[in-house]
């Protein structure tokens, strides 16, 4: 019983890491605060800078694809077969970030308030001028980093329902008594 | 005649056949005949082997749904408040499926290795059940798609930019 709450512990861990590189990235990305990181070391702002953009999307779609399969995963029974399914589900989601980081990307880029500028004017009329654009800023690059965790808990959700199909397949997942060493014990 | 975006398509629609078509087939047509025709203990033999084996298709359809999905996506390039509730509906779905065959298709299996009883009947009626609103769920879900290549009118809510 205790192990088994160390895998689950571990996945939630995993989780509270995804969404806390993703908030970093995302406020940074928004506000410009490499400037701040230039300051403090040019060498790893320079590489922050030209980075934070890709951690962002990879942590939003890292993030998505880990609540989907803990979730998808949470109606697989018994215990075992959920262990492999999860077990599975992540080695593959592991594989495919890069792709479903390109392909959430591109999705998210759709514009959040059809015309436009609604959000912005909202701000600027409550705030000035100066704050609400800031926010807005802020608020866009949120609302992105939202939209592509969606888009990627979808494709999460298709890697459990792939890693499920194998276990009805194989009847036994082929590497199930590596994965019980791994989290089982 | 032959592009990417139709290929896509026709890969998208074909899986979609198969999960329901599959579904559809072993809950009206396949388990009704097979409770007339067959011995209750070779029965639950064969609806042990059929749900594995549909199992394996109608999850792999669904995850062959999702890929193709995006691709159809990027090259939609809106987001309606249609596809927007048909994206709902799909999570919705797979999640039953999972349930369906992950949960009680894996219980059914243990529990038929055993002959039959009373509990494996409930939860093999249980099992029709699921499938019979997830059968409906990709019904809905096949009539909003049609209205997102058939409606020109539909609510933007994200436009691609």
């Amino acid at each position: 019983m205790a192990e088994k709450s160390k895998f689950v512990r571990l996945l939630r861990w995993l989780t509270i890491l995804l969404a806390l590189s993703g908030f970093i990235s995302t406020l940074s990305f928004a506000t410009g605060a490499e400037i701040a990181v230039r300051y403090l070391s040019p060498a790893f702002g320079a590489w922050w800078d030209t980075n934070e953009f890709t951690i962002m999307a990879w942590s939003a779609s890292a993030l998505g694809m880990v609540v989907a399969i803990r979730s998808g995963a949470r109606v697989v029974q018994p215990l075992s077969a959920r262990r492999t399914a999860v077990a599975l589900a992540l080695a593959i989601a592991a594989v495919l970030l890069i792709p479903v980081a390109d392909a959430v990307a591109k999705l998210g880029r759709m514009g959040w308030d059809a015309d436009g500028g609604t959000i912005a004017r909202w701000l600027i009329a409550r705030l000035d001028y100066e704050v609400g654009t800031f926010l807005d800023k802020v608020v866009i690059a949120g609302v992105y980093f939202l939209k592509m965790a969606a888009f990627a808990m979808l494709a999460g959700l298709g890697i459990v329902s792939a890693s499920v199909v194998v276990s009805l397949v194989a009847g036994k997942f082929p590497f199930r008594n590596r994965c019980c060493e791994i989290f089982c014990k | 005649m032959f592009s990417l975006r139709i290929l896509i398509l026709f890969v998208h629609v074909a899986a979609v056949i198969v999960a329901l078509g599959g579904s559809l087939f072993s809950t009206f047509a396949l388990t009704p005949i097979l409770a007339r025709e067959l011995e209750p203990a070779i029965r639950i033999k064969v609806v042990r082997r059929v749900i594995r084996t549909l199992g394996a298709i109608v999850l792999t359809a669904l995850a062959i749904l999702v890929v193709t999905g995006f691709g159809n996506l990027l090259y939609y390039g809106a987001v309606t408040l249609t596809l927007a509730f048909k994206l709902v509906l799909v999570v919705v779905v797979i999640l039953v499926a999972l349930f369906q065959y992950a949960n009680l298709g894996m219980r059914i299996d243990r529990m038929s290795a055993g002959g039959p009883s009373p509990e494996l009947t409930s939860i093999l009626a249980r099992f029709r059940r699921i499938g019979i609103i997830n059968g409906v769920l990709v019904l809905a879900i096949v009539y909003l798609s049609l209205t997102l290549t058939r409606e020109t009118n539909q609510v933007v809510l994200m436009p691609m930019q």
